[in-house]
């Protein structure tokens, strides 16, 4: 199992490597910046989706164009590309889910621009029929124009195939998260990030595979290590945890059972329905998916949500981890404080601003496990 | 040189009508009168058509700024565990709504609506805020989705958007005559349709004279008698107001008058007003002899006003609500700001980065640059915010100004050889 | 069972020797320098002599601070905000809300009645609102960071000065300087500044009676009186309130010995 994690490592250690190979080989790739990209349209379309998740590089060239109170992932995927690291990119997909990636796709075109520059100007409501009509001429629109581009016409049947093999990539996932929630223990916290972030960089049949291998020689649920204290950690939008944050929470005495990070159930818990007309299944899965900040529907709740992942895992407290300067979230964070606190439940509200103090964060998350811990 | 400017006069008659204004909204409920609080450019000719009170709090934390009270409605808000990073105008409603009846404000907290009415064709943030305001009150929200109009927009996709923006537009009358009780009136929508169109057209018309040389009155101004464009929609008064505004700026150019004697410079003001700095820039321009002579502030009401139709009211609604300058790409706004430059004579640009506003400040260098090369005028970025006090820095701004000053003094003294 | 709490700050080190959890039997304070592991060494030393004890008398030792894993030779080591709670709490079981100014950081901290913490915050990103932002006016000014307290007591009024960061107050106080204004105003300006920040950590974890003050700047009596001025409280503040953390940590030792030492174990304390 060792050897298979390491495999997946080495995809996300290098996050441009695999996507890099694939155009080598003569194949298209196309950038997605996060969230909620309809990758299958893409993939039908016969080229590899990746999504951009920034860098830990340090920003400077970005400063030429950019204020610096704008989110860490805006500002390190704007620098990857100046430093002409995207170079090989055949495109990006731009989805508006906020004011920070809607400004920025403009300021990229101008600076940088590719073969392929797409727009998906989302609907910010969740509520209507008229926000899924125009939802589902979004996605038309982003069809049209990767047919145009690859000079593939992306055919039902080959839109229906993706979809597959997204939900069985998505499958397996879940199946990884549900074995981790038996026994948080079986999984470093690292590993299971890193799974889930390798699934965004590299095909996803490769993906499959490799996951299929892991799940086959997984280890049994053990006997589940009592002193560790088990944690859910949400948050973290748009961009990966960092793997030394989830390292510090284990080396403190904590156990992930189970996250609420787009780098995690974000990314795959939701499984397109295949009994639909493929575009209007994807349109659904948007719809429906995991509640988000960045999405308004009243009749999703975040802390509904939130509260039943922390039931299912049997969670004793709750890591918020929000990402400076980005907004949607912050909105709701008082709202979450007020019914996890109703619940009885503590949390650690942390605000997380490349490049990290591990040393900061550290003492916090210790004080919050000697609270928990009582 | 007196380092005064000398206000309106029509300006006087503002005051009565702002302390009116909040005045009866107190006392709406008791009226037996719905209450609303709108974002800033949404149609809200919809609820001024069913005789809805409409309560603005971006106004409101504009007039908490003037006042200096926001950055502690700010701080309030921040200790409920709102993080510093979000909109002030959002912070500063959030924590006067907290402190209730000990809200800073000389109108005291704004009263409690009974819906919302929210457009996010200014930016995502305000449908979070609203929706978090919607979950305080536990009101009704209504959202009307305006997508963002990128550079790359055909025909075909502005259609779509235009077509989903006149749908929830359908939406939000189905809704409130459910929620109402009453059938929809759609006479008197096409009267507020109307009656916004004409005060817009006024107003314009006022802030249009400022292309004169010498200009007949400052940006600034245009920023302290907005009051009637953004809360009094579709009304009498409104109307009544502008028409003195025009009247008086005209008045002035007919005599001559230049608001800065001896003006040297004409500037452009880019972004949010600083509320609470309009008296110290104010001296600070002065004393270099400029005029803020346009800004891109009033357009995201006057674009989407003056296209009214009252006769396609719920059509032209619609398409105003896309229009808004701060609904569009880059490439727009680099256009409009070098025809600016062009129209009101305009030697320099002062790009405001306002902290708490990302469609504002977002692609500020590359405007700049942009236009510098298209119309060889310079511009300097100072950054501050529009109502927290805590990102401001006098020592800060002073500096880049005056550098900027001598800059524009350098290029003169080139250019006249 | 005599036990010890070694605190390790950024600017200071303070160890405390501690009898039964009843007596505080000698303690130390010594400024910080690279070489903490040493250093510790040499401040629990310093400690042990005051009290007239040797190593072989102390049963547990905690570190704590921001270089508690720099002491090699203590058992284990807990964060300051668990200290700070049991610190103050020992001192006197009234306490709820706990305000430290440390040198580099700053924190508000709830506890209950039982002494435990229940919530916190903690300001140790930026300099304003710290025993930092006192040490750089300080020296714009040209005065002894140890003569700001009673000098803004002298002062006739409070200057509106900013608190958001560091390098905009210095220049403010600058300007304020050639503007004619005096050093006491200013300072006074000042204390109100590094208040306000504090306040609005309280806020964060909501205030409750009664409340302590520890840490370095607590021996100010400027920040002291602004702080009670804007909470409306009288602050509790012990003799010594940079050793309150260490305080403490020898108690948290003191409860981790007495584990190990339950009846159905053998086992040896363990001696140095």
């Amino acid at each position: 199992m060792k050897d298979v994690i390491g495999e997946f490592a080495i995809v996300v250690q290098n996050p441009l490597q695999r996507a890099r190979r694939w155009k080598e080989a003569g194949k298209g790739v196309i950038g997605c910046f996060p969230m909620y990209v309809p990758e299958e349209i893409i993939h039908a379309s016969g080229m590899l989706p990746i999504t951009l998740l920034g860098t830990e590089e340090p920003v400077s060239l970005a400063y030429k164009h950019l204020q610096t109170y704008i989110c860490h992932l805006v500002q390190s995927n704007f620098e990857l590309s100046l430093a002409g690291k995207l170079d090989f990119l055949d495109g990006i997909v731009f989805p508006g889910i906020c004011d920070s990636v809607t400004c920025i796709s403009d300021i990229w075109r101008r600076h940088h621009p590719y073969p392929f520059h797409h727009n998906i100007v989302v609907p910010e409501r969740m509520d209507s029929l008229s926000s899924k009509h125009y939802l589902m001429e979004e996605f038309t629109g982003l069809k049209t124009h990767l047919e145009e581009f690859s000079s593939n016409k992306i055919s039902v049947r080959s839109l229906r195939e993706s979809i597959a093999i997204y939900n069985g990539d998505r499958a397996l996932l879940s199946r990884l998260y549900q074995l981790r929630r038996a026994d948080p223990s079986l999984f470093r916290a690292r590993d299971v990030a890193t799974i889930v972030m390798a699934s965004m960089l590299m095909p996803k049949e490769e993906h499959i595979e490799l996951l299929s291998q892991l799940l086959k020689c997984a280890p049994q649920a053990g006997q589940q290590a009592n002193s560790k204290v088990k944690i859910v950690v949400s948050g973290y939008l748009c961009e990966g945890p960092e793997l030394e944050v989830l390292d510090l929470i284990e080396g403190v005495g904590g156990v992930i059972a189970d996250d609420d990070l787009y780098v995690g159930t974000r990314y795959f818990s939701t499984l397109v329905d295949e009994m639909l007309p493929p575009l209007e299944a994807l349109v659904e899965r948007y719809i429906k998916d995991v509640p988000c900040p960045t999405k308004y529907n009243p009749a999703r709740d975040w802390a509904d949500y939130l509260l039943s992942i922390v039931r299912r895992s049997e969670a004793k407290g709750v890591i918020i981890m929000m990402m400076k300067y980005c907004e949607p979230p912050g909105f709701d964070y008082p709202y979450l404080k007020a019914r996890l606190t109703a619940k009885g439940i503590p949390h650690l509200f942390l605000e997380i601003e490349p490049p990290l103090s591990l040393e900061r964060i550290k003492t916090r998350l210790q004080a919050f496990m000697e609270i928990l811990r009582r | 040189m007196e380092a005064k400017i000398r206000p309106l006069n029509t300006q006087q008659g503002q005051v009565k009508l702002i302390n009116d204004y909040y005045g009866k909204g107190k006392t709406a409920r008791e009226r037996g009168q719905l209450l609303a609080w709108g974002s800033g450019i949404c149609a809200a000719e919809l609820l001024s058509a069913m005789d809805i009170y409409l309560i603005f709090p971006e106004n409101y934390a504009a007039d908490c700024g003037a006042l200096k009270v926001s950055t502690e409605h700010c701080e309030v808000a921040e200790t409920l565990g709102y993080p510093q990073d979000l909109c002030s105008y959002a912070r500063n409603q959030l924590g006067s709504t907290a402190l209730g009846e000990k809200a800073k404000s000389r109108h005291g907290p704004l009263p409690r609506p009974d819906l919302l009415l929210c457009s996010n064709n200014q930016c995502s943030t305000i449908t979070k805020w609203f929706q978090a305001v919607s979950r305080e009150f536990n009101i009704p929200l209504l959202i009307t989705d305006v997508p963002y109009l990128h550079g790359d927009i055909d025909d075909e996709r502005f259609n779509s958007v235009l077509g989903y923006v006149k749908e929830q537009l359908k939406e939000h009358i189905a809704f409130l005559e459910q929620f109402t009780g009453r059938h929809y009136d759609h006479d008197r929508l096409q009267e507020c349709v109307a009656l916004t169109r004409k005060s817009a057209q006024l107003y314009a018309d006022g802030l249009r004279m400022c292309r004169h040389i010498p200009s007949p009155m400052t940006a600034f101004d245009g920023f302290i008698n907005i009051f009637g464009i953004m809360c009094l929609r579709g009304s009498e008064e409104s109307v009544a107001f502008y028409e003195q505004f025009k009247a008086e700026i005209a008045e002035r150019v007919a005599e001559g008058f230049a608001a800065i004697p001896n003006e040297r410079y004409r500037l452009y003001w880019d972004n949010l007003p600083v509320w609470f700095k309009l008296r110290d820039f104010t001296t600070k321009f002065i004393s270099h002899g400029a005029c803020v002579v346009a800004a891109s502030y009033f357009w995201n009401w006057l674009d989407f006003m003056e296209a009214l139709d009252p006769s396609q009211p719920l059509d032209s609604l619609a398409r105003g609500i896309i229009q808004p300058y701060i609904n569009h790409g880059l490439e727009y706004k680099i256009e409009w700001l070098a025809n600016c430059v062009e129209e009101y004579s305009i030697d320099g640009l002062v790009m405001q980065s306002t902290r708490s506003c990302k469609p504002f400040f977002m692609g500020q260098y590359d405007i700049i640059e942009a236009v510098e090369k298209r119309t060889g005028v310079p511009g300097v970025i100072i950054e501050s915010d529009m109502c927290d006090l805590r990102f401001h820095s006098d020592a800060q701004v002073d500096a880049r100004l005056d550098a900027f000053f001598e800059v524009l003094a350098t290029r003169r003294r080139d250019r006249s050889g | 069972m005599v036990t010890a709490g070694i605190d390790v700050g950024a600017l200071s080190i303070k160890v405390v020797l501690l009898d039964n959890r009843e007596k505080i039997l000698g303690y130390s304070i010594l400024p910080t320098k690279p070489g903490v592991g040493e250093l510790a060494q040499f401040a629990f030393d310093q400690a042990l002599e005051s009290a007239h004890l040797s190593k072989s008398n102390v049963a547990y030792i905690v570190s704590t601070g921001y270089g508690r894993r720099l002491v090699p030779f203590s058992n284990s080591e807990v964060t300051e905000i668990t200290c700070h709670g049991k610190g103050a709490y020992w001192l006197c079981p009234e306490v709820r809300t706990i305000i430290d100014i440390g040198g580099q950081d700053s924190k508000a901290i709830r506890i209950n009645s039982k002494g435990l913490v229940v919530n916190f915050a903690m300001n140790d990103k930026c300099a304003a609102g710290t025993g930092r932002f006192l040490e750089v006016m300080a020296h714009a000014l040209g005065v002894e960071l140890e003569e700001m307290g009673k000098l803004s007591l002298q002062a006739k009024k409070t200057l509106d000065v900013s608190n958001t960061c560091t390098v905009f107050a210095e220049s403010e106080v600058i300007s304020l300087i050639a503007e004619g204004h005096s050093k006491e105003d200013i300072i006074a300006g000042l204390h109100l500044a590094i208040a306000k920040r504090i306040v609005g950590l309280v806020a964060r974890v909501g205030l409750a009676e009664r409340v302590a003050m520890t840490g370095g700047v607590a021996k100010n009596m400027g920040v002291v009186k602004a702080i009670e001025s804007l909470l409306g409280v009288t602050l509790l503040i012990s003799e010594e309130p940079q050793i309150v953390g260490a305080l403490g940590a020898a108690l948290v030792a003191a409860d981790r010995c007495e584990a190990l030492l339950r009846p159905s174990q053998q086992v040896e304390v363990r001696s140095l």
